[in-house]
């Protein structure tokens, strides 16, 4: 009875282990102020007719660099993480 | 009734070792890990210009029992994976990458980072080895009321993906699952149950990174 126990509780513990696994997707909720911020970003480079990156992305990279100096602060911060080497 | 017993006992521990199993994140049956020959692929340097292919990374997704919404949200995820891709902070992160101080990925096949780079760029699939700078794959939905978000074997082009958890997640969390069974096709590999290294493999780290990219471009 005894030898039983202990296996189902080897058992239940080895759940509850899989139950702190990761799952892939799972938590790629962005913040709101995350959203706005990128979304707004493609916005101002839409504005300045440079297309979205899903349309043509050469053009839109090129398009960045032309006109870097008239993003907003936080978009050029944004488009430097993304799209520029750090070094 | 002393067999009895003891057949039941057996019973329940099966179901309960199958339960176990499936709450992992994601099953991959290939046992096989990808091996350096020779080394083929240029290095990556951080100092280089983002490659053209990464540029023209491209997808061929062929769709199983998909709705036409559903097929609207895949199609965006795999947009995303392309726009991720495409981004200078993908290939940094990737050449970057590190486990224990050191630049490298978990089960990395014996590859370094820039290496695997380079390997996602060809989109060589172990079964589809053309290097056509294209991900390739076929793509299931199916319904279970496991934890498992998706899974697909070595000896198929397929990927299965839950909608318990497609309908819910963002195309973002799509194409973080998409990449990641995606990984796999590659012939990259990672523990089957949690460790506390399993998040630095290849599949693992790169799905959470298009995940964590792409959430700016939604």
């Amino acid at each position: 009875m005894k030898i039983r126990v202990m296996v189902v509780g080897i058992i239940f513990s080895i759940n509850s282990y899989g139950d702190m696994e990761h799952r892939p997707g799972q938590g790629i909720q962005p913040s709101s102020e995350n959203l706005s911020l990128s979304r707004g970003c493609f916005k101002e480079m839409q504005s300045m007719g440079c297309g979205h990156p899903r349309e043509d992305h050469g053009y839109f990279i090129a398009c960045l660099e032309n006109n870097r100096d008239q993003l907003s602060n936080n978009c050029q911060n944004f488009f430097h993480r993304l799209y520029e080497k750090k070094n | 009734m002393q067999a009895m017993k003891k057949m039941t006992i057996i019973l329940i521990i099966m179901s309960l070792l199958i339960a176990s199993c499936n709450q992992s994140g994601s099953k991959n049956s290939d046992n096989t890990s990808v091996k350096v020959t020779d080394n083929i692929y240029g290095d990556h340097s951080d100092q280089d210009p983002i490659p053209n292919e990464a540029l023209t990374f491209d997808a061929r997704i062929h769709f199983v029992n998909f709705t036409s919404e559903q097929q609207e949200k895949m199609e965006e995820a795999i947009e995303i994976i392309k726009m991720v891709v495409a981004t200078e902070e993908f290939r940094s992160k990737v050449l970057n990458h590190t486990y224990n101080g050191k630049k490298t990925f978990v089960d990395n096949g014996g590859y370094s980072n820039a290496q695997i780079y380079q390997i996602i760029l060809d989109g060589a699939e172990r079964l589809l080895p053309a290097k056509n700078n294209t991900m390739e794959a076929e793509v299931e939905l199916y319904y279970a009321s496991t934890n498992v978000v998706g899974y697909t074997y070595a000896s198929s082009n397929r990927i299965w993906v839950n909608t318990k958890y497609f309908n819910i997640y963002t195309a973002a969390g799509v194409a973080h699952n998409l990449f990641h069974e995606w990984m796999h096709k590659l012939g990259f590999i990672h523990d089957s149950s949690w460790s506390s290294s399993r998040d630095y493999s290849v599949p693992y780290a790169l799905g959470n990174l298009v995940g964590e990219i792409g959430k700016e471009f939604l």
